[in-house]
């Protein structure tokens, strides 16, 4: 009866995803991978025209007769890249996807999904419904669920290198007229496994500040009266990263997102729209780490298209855009920017790969505290 | 023995003004007895009316006109528009001054640069810092003039002036003068530099304390100035100039230009001004960081508007409280961006508090600024006189209950009698927009949660005041406030060693304080 229910879901949900031309085009696109370092080997295989999904849907018709290829032949399992939403994956809400192509072959990797502005409040309710118990944590207990995502980060690092290496994001580019960063073929796999170790280690680092920054940055202040008198930072709340081009794009992001989780805030980001996918695979990592479902929130799609509802969002109480290039041009536009005004938003526009205390403090509010002494 | 009448009649005063309970006005029992639920002991019959005993204004010398001050000498305006300033308790003018417009802004930030990079850059901090504690000193010894000068100019009551602004002022550049060359240790890891020419533009609230916040530090890191005093208040800050030469500031350090919105428009738009600070409304801060998109965020520091929370809980020291809400909303006519508008009190004390609330406000003397027994001054101009009598009527009109106790409300200039409204809700405009005058806004609360969830309904974020005798109540409180200024059983203190600044619309970037020097360094 129960297995009965089953197979009729399974029967439906095959029949949506065959309907969605977003999977159609990548189970076109099957790829095999001899050895598993997959960048040496771009090769896209003709092997197999029914596309994953009619395999499958045999394989659990002949459920007792199953073949084991041997590797060379066999056909890779594809990642459908989607959205990171409150510890969950949805597709957008609006049902789009774009193209994400290697620049070096102009060959299809895969495909995103193209958040909405829909798909950017939801993360951004996500992000502040999370936020209160975040920042209520112990500085010490957020300390070690940052530093728990870094333990996943390493036992990933094969993975996250061999996921950078065949997308082919790479070390030297130039910046075009838009102040976009031109992505030229990176050199094998050892820049690739050297972004993620240092982004690792930046990780580290910063969930190692998590119960001491207040410290060095925070005061007790000798007033001129008999009062305490105290200062410490604080979470803004809920933090919209914009995540610009970047040569090393995994440790970019990572530079960024985790000084502003450190404190407590609770973050919506944008990938960079040609490097969105190691953020995708990011989110994996972090949705089986201790850190709660909205605090970290991740978007694929048209930065230009979003980044503007990012700085007018009046939900979203900073957004920082010191990894996007150029101010003023582009996606980062005067109309975009101007928008943050109208709520006094915080743009956050500081040096982005700098790995410093005052890096979290960027993200926190400093609040005073007054109260007299007496007996 | 006239002089020996009027120190006994201003302990007299102290005395009333602390213990408020047993004594009150003449004329105002209607008031009270309508609160029939206070269980007060019937009000002795005291008279608190005073010989006049106003400042003698022979101490100043204001000029008939002024012109701008770049390179530490006046010069005319480039166009001539000269703005008239004048004493808002009487409406007479005082002097008048410049305009800065487009070529002046551009002279004054040149001069600036030549300072920066030539003169105050190069100096060595430890000379810096001797300019600084030069000018803190002067600033002291002048004190009773500078305090003067801005009651006449901004309406405010002389012991305000004399007790507040101007010794705040002084202890802002001594407190700085001693960051000069200590910058090394006051980012761990990280060297402080110079950012470069700074542009500044203050409000009339606390003319020439607004003007040693921003200069103070600004010199502090090494930086040079080129500031703008508001329309309506320039004198102070044109009275600062004779300390600037007279403590031999180098040329070009500090630039001052008085002017109208569009001279700081100018500012705001010139393209050799390293970073921008602005005080003030948060209307104007609006278009300032419209203006500003392409500095990054040191570079541009806001202190807007607020609608301060005074968060009174029913186990508060009630008289130390009413102390704390009067000075918290008729401190400086209610003209403070931090002032404590909104009052939330628990509802088992709702009545107490506001009855005794009533007697202390009828005990309040609204008059003449530069009387030492004044406790509500001038409204700064006829513009802002205009703006809380409009929001106070749509209070009426929204159907809040308006309570003003009686008071003789001098003839000429501008005036407002302090205001308390109750049966406010919390989208009344009285409620959330910010008045920026004499004007309380009353709303109660059961919980602690609901206190929260109140307070930080607003648009602002700069201050909050919570009372209650509970220790670990106020520190949990504290922490639930979005505001970056919480008094725990006090309120409206401020302190060159404490940063000042808000969350949200009331800006970014703090005034004071070590990380109120960060808005002044480059990090590296």
């Amino acid at each position: 009866m129960f297995n009965k229910i089953f197979h009729k879901i399974y029967k439906w949900i095959l029949s949506v995803a065959k309907s969605s031309p977003r999977d159609r085009g990548s189970a076109q696109n099957s790829r095999s991978e001899e050895d598993g370092s997959g960048d040496e080997n771009e090769n896209v295989s003709e092997s197999n025209n029914n596309g994953d999904e009619e395999n499958k849907n045999i394989a659990f018709k002949n459920a007792t007769a199953i073949t084991r290829n041997d590797s060379a032949s066999r056909t890779t399992v594809l990642k459908t890249y989607k959205l990171f939403i409150k510890g969950e994956f949805p597709r957008s809400e609006s049902g789009r996807s774009f193209p994400v192509m290697s620049v070096e072959t102009g060959e299809l990797i895969a495909h995103a999904a193209k958040a909405s502005r829909k798909d950017l409040r939801a993360a951004v309710e996500a992000a502040a419904g999370a936020h209160p118990n975040w920042a209520k944590k112990t500085a010490f207990n957020r300390g070690q669920i940052l530093y728990r995502v870094a333990e996943i980060l390493e036992t990933r690092a094969e993975s996250f290198a061999t996921e950078l290496g065949r997308f082919n994001y790479n070390s030297g580019g130039d910046t075009n007229e838009n102040g976009r960063t031109t992505i030229k073929s990176r050199q094998g796999q050892n820049t690739a496994k050297q972004e993620i170790f240092n982004a690792i280690d930046c990780w580290v680092w910063y969930a190692g500040w998590a119960d001491k920054y207040s410290a060095i940055t925070g005061s007790a202040n000798p007033v001129s009266g008999p009062y305490f008198n105290f200062t410490t930072p604080e979470p803004m709340g809920v933090v919209g990263i914009i995540i610009g081009e970047s040569q090393t794009p995994l440790l970019t992001l990572i530079n960024r997102l985790a000084p502003a989780l450190v404190s407590g805030n609770s973050v919506v980001l944008l990938a960079p729209e040609s490097v969105p996918l190691p953020a995708i695979t990011l989110s994996e990592a972090l949705a089986v780490s201790d850190i709660p479902p909205g605090v970290v929130n991740i978007l694929t799609g048209d930065t230009a298209e979003l980044a503007t509802h990012f700085l007018s969002h009046k939900n979203i109480n900073a957004v920082d855009i010191s990894s996007c290039p150029k101010i003023g041009a582009g996606e980062m536009g005067e109309e975009v920017l101007g928008a943050a005004a109208d709520s006094i938003k915080r743009v956050i526009n500081s040096s982005a790969d700098e790995q410093s205390p005052y890096a979290i403090t960027d993200f926190c509010e400093m609040k005073t505290v007054w109260h007299p002494v007496g007996k | 023995m006239p002089e020996n009448k009027k120190p006994a009649k201003n302990t007299s005063a102290s005395a009333n003004n602390k213990k408020s309970a047993t004594k009150r006005k003449k004329g105002a029992s209607q008031a009270v007895a309508a609160n029939k639920s206070a269980e007060l002991q019937p009000a002795q019959e005291f008279s608190l009316e005073y010989a006049p005993a106003p400042e003698s204004t022979s101490i100043v010398d204001i000029k008939s006109e002024y012109g701008l001050f770049i390179n530490n000498e006046f010069r005319p305006a480039e166009i001539e528009e000269p703005i008239t300033t004048i004493n808002p308790a009487t409406g007479d003018k005082l002097s008048q001054v410049a305009k800065a417009s487009k070529g002046d802004v551009d002279a004054a930030v040149k001069a600036a640069r030549h300072a920066y990079e030539n003169v105050w850059g190069p100096m060595p901090a430890a000379n810096r810092a001797k300019y600084i504690y030069r000018i803190a000193r002067l600033l002291q010894e002048r004190a009773r003039e500078f305090a003067v000068l801005e009651t006449m100019d901004g309406g405010k009551p002389i012991k305000e002036s004399r007790d507040v602004d101007i010794p705040l002022a002084a202890a802002h550049f001594f407190h700085h003068a001693g960051w000069a060359d200590k910058l090394d240790y006051a980012f761990a890891g990280k060297t402080a530099h110079p950012i470069g020419v700074i542009g500044q533009i203050i409000p009339w609230n606390f003319p020439l304390l607004m003007l040693a916040w921003k200069i103070a530090p600004a010199l502090a890191g090494g930086n040079t100035i080129v500031i703008k005093p508001a329309e309506t208040t320039p004198l102070s800050a044109l009275l600062f100039t004779e300390i600037i030469r007279d403590a031999d500031l180098p040329e070009g350090v500090v630039n001052i230009l008085t002017g109208d919105g569009e001279s700081g428009a100018e500012i705001v738009n010139h393209p050799d001004i390293d970073k921008l600070a602005f005080t003030g409304s948060t209307q104007v801060g609006r278009e300032i960081q419209r203006a500003s998109l392409n500095r990054n965020n040191h570079h541009l520091t806001l202190e807007l508007g607020g609608k301060a929370a005074n968060i009174v809980f029913e186990d508060a020291a009630i008289d130390q409280c009413v102390e704390g809400i009067v000075n918290g909303i008729y401190f400086n006519q209610g003209q403070v961006c931090c002032a404590g508008s909104r009052l939330l009190v628990q509802e088992t004390v709702a009545d107490i508090v506001i009855d005794k609330l009533k007697r202390r406000m009828s005990t309040l003397r609204v008059g003449n600024p530069l009387d030492k027994n004044t406790d509500i001054g001038a409204i700064n101009s006829a513009s802002q006189l205009a703006k809380i009598s409009e929001l106070v009527e749509a209070g009426v009109a929204e159907g809040a209950e308006l309570y003003q106790p009686q008071c003789n409300l001098p003839n000429e200039g501008y005036f407002f009698a302090p205001s308390l409204f109750t049966g406010v809700s919390q989208s009344h405009r009285i409620a959330t927009e910010e008045i920026f005058g004499p004007v309380l806004s009353v709303l109660t609360f059961r919980t602690a949660e609901e206190a929260v969830e109140k307070a930080n309904n607003t648009a602002y974020g700069l201050s909050a005041g919570i009372w209650t005798e509970k220790g670990s109540r106020i520190l949990w409180m504290a922490d639930q406030m979005k505001a970056g200024v919480v008094w725990g059983n006090t309120f409206n203190r401020f302190d060159p060693a404490s940063p000042f600044g808000g969350y949200k619309e009331s800006g970014f970037g703090r005034e004071g304080g070590r990380q109120g020097l960060l808005s002044y360094v480059n990090l590296s």
